[in-house]
């Protein structure tokens, strides 16, 4: 054990022949949040795609580096279990159109045999739903499709679907993009109060700079394929060292 | 201004009215045969009744008492249902092959496959299926021929129109399915085949449209016998369209009548099934 949930040392992606990351390192001590930034199109996306060997499945996709999750290397183990181990949540809010909202949380534990019984089902369901902050407003109408929810709510659900599986490590690719201000809210608090009382550890795609600060204890910042800055937030976002991280937080980048 | 305005809105009408002509011109055959089958049809099944058409043995030589089409529709049901049922079975794991494991060379192997084999003319599978399973290994026509037939025609189609309903599963949708953590093969059949079946379930209803329509692979492999019941797999059977082309050509009254009603009934079932596809595809584009 080495203290951290997740540590990434130089990766390098390749995408269809294009260079997309060129030696990404960095750690993240377990049960916190460290905020990923970086201007549009520097491959943060492919980074979170990366560590949980979603880019696997991409044949054009080249991996190359080691990503070490609770000190063991993920290419030591199976795709499936890494994805698992590390869900992720994406930009848009993408729950399964054909399922009912109830039935969007509780696949993930039917398909890993998390339940013993429908009780203990449902209080999987209904855990991951209040850790969502979607309890709520959801739980008069679990049977209703998700299409019946708004974008944010949606959003939540996608997060309480990722929840469910029991994962060590979220990976949120800007999962506030697409949201309104309260939802926004209610999603960094879900994520605070995760990292808090649930020692989940979190890495967080924001373009936000006041929301980095906010949510997240460490802050890394890539341009252009490489880490430019990295360290505790408060002390990257007040006091950056880069002229680019500089840059970005006054907007011009 | 106003007259190159005006000249302009002649133009649009005149433009329409072409187009609308044209239309008119293009639908008025499809409308013709139509109007036959229905006309012709009604006529020969009110002579004897809609059940004891459905269900009597036919007498195409006999002007009082014709019959009906009973063991060619049966014999419809069961290629149809056969060649449905074996070929979902194969069709369903090909199109997870092309649509999920594309990159693999299986899997472009299998596309390019059933690419090729959707545009074989069908006539040449009867024949293929004729050489091997008629003539070889049963020694004469038989319903197993035919359903073998009609399933390599419907087979290819199907796995082509399965994997294109889950190549239109959202790529968010995808992603998170895999994000789930569960083994390729449980994703596709849990999560991801489940947000197609849909798209999936259309396919199946348009192969089992064709299976209970196309004529070419019966000709040489089912035989064309319709005085009684013949369920028996290894032995000669019939089927409706085999049944219309074959009465249609006999120089008498009755048997001409009997094609025109059993024109009818295909008619029927296959506008009965493509209408239950439009209604499931007009509800995918809801969701
Ligand atoms: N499948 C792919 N094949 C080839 N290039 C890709 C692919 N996906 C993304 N890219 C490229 O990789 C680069 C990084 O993309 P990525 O989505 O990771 O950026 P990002 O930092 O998440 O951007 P944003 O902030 O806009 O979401 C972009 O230049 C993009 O065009
Ligand atoms: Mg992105």
């Amino acid at each position: 054990m080495t203290g951290y949930a997740l540590e990434v040392r130089d990766l390098r992606v390749t995408l269809s022949g294009k260079r997309i990351l060129d030696g990404v390192s960095f750690r993240c001590p377990e049960a916190t949040v460290t905020a990923v930034m970086g201007p549009s199109g520097t491959g943060k996306s492919t980074m979170l795609r990366a560590i949980n060997r979603l880019l696997d499945l991409n044949p054009e996709a080249i991996v190359e580096g080691d990503i070490l999750i609770h000190g063991r290397s993920v290419w030591e183990m199976e795709p499936y279990e890494v994805r698992r181990r590390a869900t992720m949540v994406f930009q848009d809010p993408n729950p399964f159109p054909h399922m009912s909202i109830y039935d969007n949380v509780a696949v993930g534990p039917r398909l890993h045999g998390l339940a013993r019984s429908k009780r203990e089902l449902d209080e999987i369901v209904r855990w991951a739903l209040e850790r969502a902050m979607l309890w709520d407003e959801v739980k008069d109408r679990l049977g209703d499709p998700p299409s019946k929810l708004s974008g944010g709510q949606r959003q939540r659900l996608s997060l309480a679907r990722a929840l469910a599986v029991k994962p060590e490590i979220l990976l949120l690719d800007e999962p506030t993009a697409n949201v309104d201000p309260v939802n926004a809210v209610k999603i960094e608090e879900a994520i605070r109060s995760l990292v808090r009382e649930e020692g989940i550890t979190v890495v967080f795609v924001t373009h936000m700079p006041s929301q980095a600060v906010r949510v997240s204890d460490y802050l890394v910042f890539l341009y252009d394929g490489h880490v430019v800055e990295q360290g505790p937030s408060r002390e990257v976002a007040l006091n950056p060292s880069n002229p680019l991280t500089e840059k970005f937080f006054r907007g011009e980048l | 201004m106003p007259r190159s305005l005006r000249a302009r809105k002649l133009e649009n009408a005149v433009g329409l009215a072409v187009i609308v002509a044209l239309a008119i011109a293009s639908v008025l055959p499809l409308i013709h045969i139509l109007y036959m089958v229905i006309v012709r049809g009604v006529e020969a099944i009110a002579r004897i009744g809609l059940y004891r058409f459905l269900t009597e043995p036919p007498h195409p030589f006999d002007p009082q008492n014709p019959g009906g089409i009973g063991p060619a529709l049966v014999g419809s049901l069961e290629l149809s249902g056969l060649a449905i049922a074996v070929a979902t079975l194969i069709a369903l794991p090909a199109s997870v092959l092309i649509a999920e494991f594309r990159g693999s060379r299986i899997s472009r192997g299998t596309l390019l496959l059933a690419l090729t084999l959707v545009e074989f003319p069908t006539i040449l599978v009867g024949l293929t299926v004729y050489a091997v399973l008629v003539d070889h290994v049963v020694g004469g026509y038989n319903m197993l021929a035919g359903a073998v037939a009609l399933t390599l025609v419907i087979l290819p189609y199907m796995a082509v129109q399965a994997s294109e309903a889950l190549r239109g599963v959202p790529e968010g949708v995808r992603e998170a399915a895999y994000s789930l953590g569960a083994t390729r093969l449980k994703t596709v059949y849990a999560l991801i085949a489940p947000a197609a079946r849909r798209g999936i379930l259309v396919g199946i209803l348009i192969g089992l449209a064709r299976a209970a329509g196309e004529t070419a692979p019966l000709l040489f492999t089912v035989g064309g016998a319709y005085e009684g019941y013949h369920l028996c797999l290894y032995k000669v059977g019939g089927a409706v369209p085999l049944m219309i082309y074959q009465f249609i050509q006999m120089p008498y009254k009755p048997a001409q009548d009997l094609a025109w009603g059993a024109a009818l009934v295909l008619m029927t079932i296959i506008v009965g099934v493509m209408l239950l596809a439009r209604l499931l595809v007009k509800e995918v584009k809801i969701l």
